[in-house]
Formats: C-alpha cells, structure tokens, sequence
C-alpha cells in the first residue's frame, strides 16, 4: 500500500490566548474567521500582528484561531531575521522557547517564551493510522518529488486524531517547502 | 558509509560581469576581496548591492568575486518571493530564461533581463576527492544530513575540478530545513 499525504506549508503565524489577543486588540476584541484552514476548526483572523526581535521585525503576521496558549511558529530563516533563538518543537511544547514581543493595533505582549520552529508532522486520522500501523509520536520519513528538490524529510513526527475525512496532512514551514522546490500544497509519500 | 564533506551555506548574493561592475561601482572600479571562500580564488567582496524586486528590495547584499562573464543574482527562494520574483532552481551559469531584476550601487543602476536563480545544491570535489567518493563531474548524487532535522536531498550535482576543494553548498532554505549549518558534515550517498 502505497502511503500518500498532502503537504501543506505553513509561513509564520502566531497562535494567541483570549487574555493576549484582548492586550493587542481591545478589551471588546474578538477573532473574526476571513479563512478556514483544514482540519480541527482553525481558520485565519482578520487582524495581524508585527513581531519584534533584537535584530529586526515583521509586520502582518498572520494570527491563527481559535484562541489556545500563545505561541509564535517561525521558519528558521525569519527567526533569524529577528534575531530569535528559536528551537525545533512540537506544538504546544514551548517551555524555554524564544522570547518575542507581538505589536497589534491598541497594545504589545512580551512573550517571555513561546517562539519556535516547528518540528514537521504528520495529522492523521485514527482509522488511517490503524491501516499504517503507527500511533502518536512514531517516526517516519516523507518523500516529497519535485524537478529540481526532491527531498526525503526524516523525523516526521505522527500526531493521530479522530476520523475527520481528511487525509494524512504534513505540515512543514517555509524553508522546508522551498528546501524540497515545492510551489504551494502538494501531495508526498511515506518512505520506507 | 558515504563519502564525508563539509557544508558551506549560501547566503545571498551577487556575481558581477566587469561591464555592471563599473556601471555600479564607478568606471575601472575592482572588486575589493574581504573574505576567502570555501573554493580556492573565490572570495566575499566588500562590495554590496541593492537587489530591486517587482514588491520590495533586499539591500545590501554581498558581492562576490572574481567577475564573471555574465552577472547573476542568488537568491533563496524564501529571499526572491519576499521581493516578487518566482526564481527557477538552476545550475550556477545556466541563465537562460530565468528572470531579472534591478541592482542598485552606489554609482549608478544595471536593469537585469535575467540572471536571477535559486542555486542547485552542489559538490565541490576536486579530481582526487571525487576519485576517493566514486563520483565524476556533473554526477547527481544524495545527501545525506543527521541531527534533528536529518533528511536526504536528492538532486544534488558534483562539480569536479582542479580549482574545487570538497564543500557542499546549499542555501539558507536549504541549510535551515535541514538544521545544518557550516561545517556540519554530511554523507554523499549515490
């Protein structure tokens, strides 16, 4: 059985709790959907943030709903524009994460942690993770073919949910996704 | 185990013809070495460029020498979207139909029909390096990278010559995706 999954590029964005998006936005601010992304309900926010780092910032970062714990995903290469310290995590994981400040438009927050570099995943169904024969955290290795980049990504890590019909989704960040020559989401397969 | 090299990465950067030297930097101007590269002859100049895309500029971004018959522009591909420019992967000398761009110097302006590419990640080995690795010049090879970002990268070329000295290259992307850096030793595996 040949083992497919479609590869999605994640670019920076900033998960925020209710607590910081009111600091940034206003006592009465709320997150307002302008775009759904697949799968668990998430969906992109009409405001955007600018990050600021010792060295440099960004303006118009995404911000990603729902609301959840503060958390800041870089690519290697923008954490460095900054001048961030940001480790290759899993999400959620952010103990001893870089430190960032996030401007928006009434206030800032000084995230003493929560910058990272997101380590690359697999989101897969439980009734697909069954037929694969893995479960959380396993490790695998994804093959993503292009003309010019074909990369063979190791240390993928599993991350299993309920059936949701959708297919097995990699998330990778931008350096990833221009490493391996890809254009915008494509589908790759498990290599073994 | 494969054949050991070091990595070098690329950052950005600009390889002038003498004609859009002088256009930038003055008539009869010469480039100024500041750093020895990797590869023997090779250097970073202390020259800097504006690199001028369709939505933004990447200014100051280094020039390296010695010149070179044609000017090329090497960006990562994370560099030339910030600045408008979809940029084809290609071999370093391989222009043909990539796009262009401005560059800006402290004298005057070159309007670039072509030039701008995102390297293909390569080998340098010199004769003996690649006898010793079972590969020739223009060989595709794979890479292989640990730690924890470990991969392999297919489409990796060598490039064999008298005037190379055993380095990988690859560009910031490629070098982040990978968690590697300079000096990080990786595998060649055919």
């Amino acid at each position: 059985m040949e083992k497919k999954v479609v590869v999605e590029i994640s670019a920076r964005h900033v998960h925020l709790s209710q607590e910081d998006y009111k600091k940034l936005f206003g006592a009465d601010a709320e997150m307002v959907a302008v775009k759904n992304l697949t799968g668990g309900g998430a969906f992109v926010d009409a405001k955007r943030v600018t990050l600021v780092g010792p060295k440099g910032e960004m303006s118009k970062v995404a911000i990603l709903g729902p609301y959840r714990p503060t958390q800041i995903e870089l690519a290697k290469t923008d954490a460095r524009k900054l001048g961030i310290d940001a480790p290759v995590r899993l999400s959620g994981d952010i103990a001893g994460s870089g430190a960032v400040k996030i401007i928006g438009e009434v206030g800032e927050v000084d995230a003493a942690e929560g910058a990272i570099v997101a380590k690359r995943h697999v989101h897969i169904g439980e009734s697909d993770a069954a037929a694969w024969g893995v479960k959380k955290n396993d490790v695998v290795m994804v093959k993503i073919t292009t003309d010019d980049r074909t990369t063979i990504y190791d240390d993928v890590i599993i991350r299993t949910n309920p059936d949701d019909g959708l297919p097995p989704l990699m998330h990778i960040d931008t350096d990833e996704g221009n490493a391996a020559g890809m254009n915008g989401t494509m589908e790759a397969v498990i290599y073994e | 185990m494969g054949y050991e090299v070091k990595v070098g990465i690329s950052n950005k950067h600009v390889h002038l013809s003498q004609a859009d030297l002088e256009v930038l930097f003055g008539a009869g101007h010469e480039l100024t070495p500041q750093k020895e590269l990797g590869q023997p002859g090779q250097f970073a100049a202390e020259e800097k460029v504006d690199v001028v895309g369709p939505k933004r500029t990447l200014s100051g971004v280094r020039v390296l020498g010695p010149v070179r018959p044609e000017t090329q522009v090497e960006l990562a591909m994370t560099d030339a979207r910030g600045i408008g420019i979809a940029v084809p992967v290609r071999e370093s000398g391989k222009l043909d139909g990539t796009p262009g761009c401005k560059l800006v110097g402290p004298c005057g302006e070159v309007e670039l029909e072509k030039g701008v590419i995102a390297a293909l990640r390569h080998v340098h080995l010199n004769p003996q390096q690649a006898e010793e690795a079972g590969v020739k010049d223009k060989d595709i090879v794979s890479l292989r990278v640990g730690g924890e970002r470990g991969l392999v990268f297919d489409n990796v070329l060598i490039r064999s010559g008298e005037k190379h000295e055993a380095e990988v290259h690859l560009d910031t992307d490629e070098g982040n995706a990978a968690g590697c850096g300079n000096g990080t030793i990786v595998e060649i595996i055919k």
